[in-house]
């Protein structure tokens, strides 16, 4: 069923419906209208004289808009309708739904047109974990309206259903008994409108209304506007065009405005569950678009950085300096049920957030953001020493301080089991993931870089360095395994390596922590048989005592893993490898039309032929959708140096010529041009040795 | 009376400048209903500088709630967000400067709320 479902959204409002534009959710059902994070409709079921409709067809007319053609139900596979049903729904602060009857009939019809409507203002952990309500319910008739209503103590949300056409309204929705003259349409503007005020409360009008849904509203505007500003691409290859314009209005449908963001929009981690600020989710995917919107990038960190950690919280996992993890606004976040008010456990975020610091400096050459930021940035560079250096050695460790709801595995690979020893065995706590440390030493680099030429603190640049350079030395000493050739996953809580192989390792070569004389093992391992699935690099290498080609990271395939691994091998002069990754990837994006899971099966690509889709409940998801930009800048080696931007192509000699036109950047606008030499046909069967030139 | 709300006021006159916000410039004014009116606080703040008074007047955020609940922000008993979120606290203005804001109440004193509510029915889930 979940395929045939119907999801339009704005910002973090959304509607999940069938495929009738009906809402029948149960306790555990995520279907309903639902806005930062709270159901403000569970029922909404449409029926005309006392049967439901069927669907004719269904027009996803823009991300925020849907539109549903249906008849009466008849009982019997010949439709012969002498009545048609369109609903226009477009959302924004709830939705608007514009219902329309057409009697195709030469005589009038009666009919009896009823919306069965009712809310349970579930928390979407509630939807999730299938809790039951503490609150109380209160609905009520009055001013031709019906408000829907939950309360529990200062907390209240309302949802109020009013129509342009009178209507008899009770208590479980409005019924339009009408005449409809032959041949004739009769038209009503329902509008289902969200509220968090108190008993009485004003709600504010809907955002679309009758002729803005059909005219240009403002956001399918602004999309034609985002489509315009971005750069543009040309080649050989068409799908690689297609896939492209999928990631840039994806990146559009999940630009979301937080409250806090002044109206900037940053991006949210996915659709339509994840619509909320993830810190790592928001960074990468800004790092992966910063050559192609860098606005995104200045809005997360703005936003992260008014959000960043003053106090010690164990409830919240917080620290001074501590970039969030995820912020929620539902009533069991408000109840302190769960952390996310906002929750920080994750480890890998504050680092992160100095390297897009940086990095967003380096594209756009806007001092001044990272000089209103000094002071969020030196907090996140204290953070790595004076709070997430658990074992007081000189990495990055985790162990969550709320064991109630708090997060175990606090870097990207966050679910329970995926951190092992290759037997298989889970390590203790506290933790330290490889990939942290390497993120903690780029952030100390580019942190010194901020330094010395913006901040004009030349002493702490120095020192900056010098922590990095030893912690360059003391990583490659600790983490590295001699006899296997490659960086351990992690360390345990007693020091021990954990020694599973891990597309964690391609991490390091984004950050520079690996020794150059180590990284032709490293690449060599990343596109090795147990790694390199012919589609993309595994999370965990076939071998491993958890390998799963369809565990969630135990051995799949995640497309922002390879963009970032992508963005490492060509760090490190491996052009060719890199090009097989993104030529790996854009064939699978290709066979998903455009829109890459958030993670697809680790099987061998000789086996399967086509990709299989890990079965997830977001789609698109943030930093899928932005791994084809970043495999469009590895592979045309894209690298501001200075003022000037260099252009170093490597590309699959699938993808032929390709031209992005209009890169904007502290150059200004700069074009790049590129032809596909690398030879990645034998990408299906995995070279022992890669080559190098 | 002399309380945890005088007592943060009072911190906060005392601190002077406080770099966390140092790149705000703006005038927050907080309305505390006391039971038998309101108290108005202005905290205006100038590159991170910071001068309270108890005054009313213009005010790039407001922040009403009643004293008792100020209380408990104010000593780090409740977290301003989740107070937030419940309705408990309610702001005019720009929204980023109440994240700001609430950076300088204290680190936390008290258990969370949910704490005490952990034995929350879990419902049957679908099969």
């Amino acid at each position: 069923m979940a395929e045939d479902l119907v999801r339009i959204l704005d910002g973090n409002t959304f509607v999940v419906s069938d495929n009738r534009g009906d809402i029948e959710a149960s306790a555990t059902d995520p279907t309903g209208l639902f806005s930062f994070d709270t159901r403000f409709l569970s029922t909404w079921v449409l029926t005309v004289n006392g049967l439901r409709l069927t669907p004719l067809s269904t027009d996803d007319l823009q991300y925020f808009q849907s539109r549903f053609f249906l008849v009466p139900a008849t009982g019997t596979v010949y439709i012969d309708a002498k009545l048609s049903v369109i609903r226009e729904r477009a959302v924004g602060t709830g939705f608007h739904e514009e219902l329309t009857l057409i009697n195709h009939e030469n005589e009038p019809v009666d009919v009896t047109v009823r919306i069965d409507a009712a809310s349970d203002f579930a928390d979407l952990f509630e939807v999730k974990d299938a809790l039951l309500k503490v609150g109380e319910y209160a609905t009520r008739v009055d001013g031709g309206g019906l408000r829907l209503g939950y309360t529990r103590g200062t907390f209240h949300r309302e949802t109020l259903i009013t129509s342009s056409e009178p209507a008899t309204i009770d208590e479980q929705g409005l019924t339009f008994e009408l005449t409809i003259p032959a041949h004739t349409p009769w038209t009503t503007d329902l509008s289902v409108v969200t509220s968090s005020a108190g008993p009485g409360g004003s709600h504010d009008r809907p955002k679309y209304r009758r002729g803005h849904t059909h005219a240009a509203p403002r956001m399918e505007h602004s999309l034609e506007t985002w489509l315009n500003d971005a750069p543009k691409v040309q080649s050989d290859w068409a799908p690689l065009s297609a896939i492209y314009r999928r990631s840039l209005v994806d990146l559009a449908a999940l630009r979301f405005s937080p409250p806090v963001a002044g109206g900037k929009s940053l991006p949210a981690a996915g659709l339509p569950w994840f619509m909320t600020m993830f810190g790592r989710d928001s960074i990468f995917t800004s790092l992966q678009a910063l050559p192609f919107t860098p606005d995104l990038a200045e809005a997360t960190l703005r936003a992260l950085g008014d959000w960043q950690g003053t106090r010690v919280d164990d409830f919240r996992d917080e620290d001074p300096g501590r970039i969030l993890h995820e912020m929620r606004y539902g009533e069991m976040a408000a109840f302190e049920e769960r952390p996310h008010s906002p929750y920080y456990g994750s480890v890998d975020a504050t680092p992160l957030y100095v390297v897009l610091l940086d990095e967003y400096e380096r594209w756009t050459g806007d001092r001044g953001l990272v000089r209103d930021l000094e002071y969020e940035a030196r907090a996140a560079l204290n953070w790595i020493d004076e709070y997430a250096d658990l074992m007081g050695n000189g990495y990055i460790w985790y162990q969550r301080r709320n064991e109630q709801s708090g997060l175990e595995n606090q870097s990207w690979k966050d679910s329970w089991n995926s951190i092992s020893y290759s037997d298989g065995r889970l390590p203790g706590f506290p933790r330290a993931t490889c990939e942290l440390q390497g993120y903690a030493y780029d952030a100390k680099v580019r942190g010194a870089r901020l330094a010395r030429h913006v901040w004009r603190d030349d002493a702490f640049a120095d020192r900056l360095e010098a922590e990095a350079a030893d912690l360059k030395r003391r990583f490659n000493r600790d983490f590295w395994l001699a006899d296997r050739g490659y960086y351990a996953l992690a360390l345990d809580a007693d020091g021990s390596p954990v020694d599973a192989l891990s597309s964690n390792i391609g991490h390091l070569l984004w950050s520079g922590i690996v020794d150059a004389a180590k990284a032709k093992k490293v690449a060599g391992h990343l596109l090795g048989p147990r790694m390199w699935s012919g589609w993309g690099v595994r999370t965990l290498a076939d071998g491993e005592g958890r390998y799963n080609p369809i565990g969630y990271h135990l051995g799949t395939v995640w497309p922002f893993d390879n963009s970032i691994i992508a963005w490492g091998l060509r760090r490190y002069g491996f052009k060719e490898e890199a090009a097989r990754i993104a030529a790996g990837i854009l064939d699978a994006a290709q066979i998903f039309e455009g829109r890459l899971p958030e993670a697809f099966g680790g099987y061998d690509r000789q086996v399967t032929k086509y990709p299989v889709q890990y079965p997830t409940a977001c789609s698109p998801q943030a930093w899928s959708t932005g791994a084809p930009l970043l495999l469009l800048r590895t592979m045309l080696g894209l690298e501001p140096i200075g003022d000037h931007l260099i252009v170093d192509p490597a590309l699959p000699a699938s993808i032929g010529h390709l031209e992005l036109l209009d890169i904007p950047g502290r150059w200004g606008r700069i074009d790049a041009f590129g032809r596909g030499r690398v030879d990645v046909d034998g990408a299906a069967r995995p070279r022992a040795t890669p080559r190098r030139r | 009376m002399a309380g945890d709300t005088e007592a943060f006021f009072a911190r906060l006159a005392g601190l002077g400048h406080e770099p966390m916000l140092g790149r705000t410039t703006a005038t927050v004014r907080v309305d505390l209903a006391n039971g038998r009116g309101t108290d108005h606080w202005v905290v205006s703040i100038k590159r991170g500088n910071l001068a309270v008074a108890r005054s009313g007047g213009p005010a790039d955020l407001v922040i009403v709630c009643d004293r008792t609940t100020f209380d408990e922000l104010a000593a780090g008993r409740l977290n301003a967000m989740a107070t937030a979120l419940r309705g408990a606290i309610q702001f005019e203005g720009d929204p980023s400067l109440l994240v700001r804001f609430q950076r300088l109440f204290p680190a936390p004193t008290a258990p969370p709320l949910g704490a005490s509510a952990s034995d929350r029915a879990v419902g049957k889930r679908r099969s």
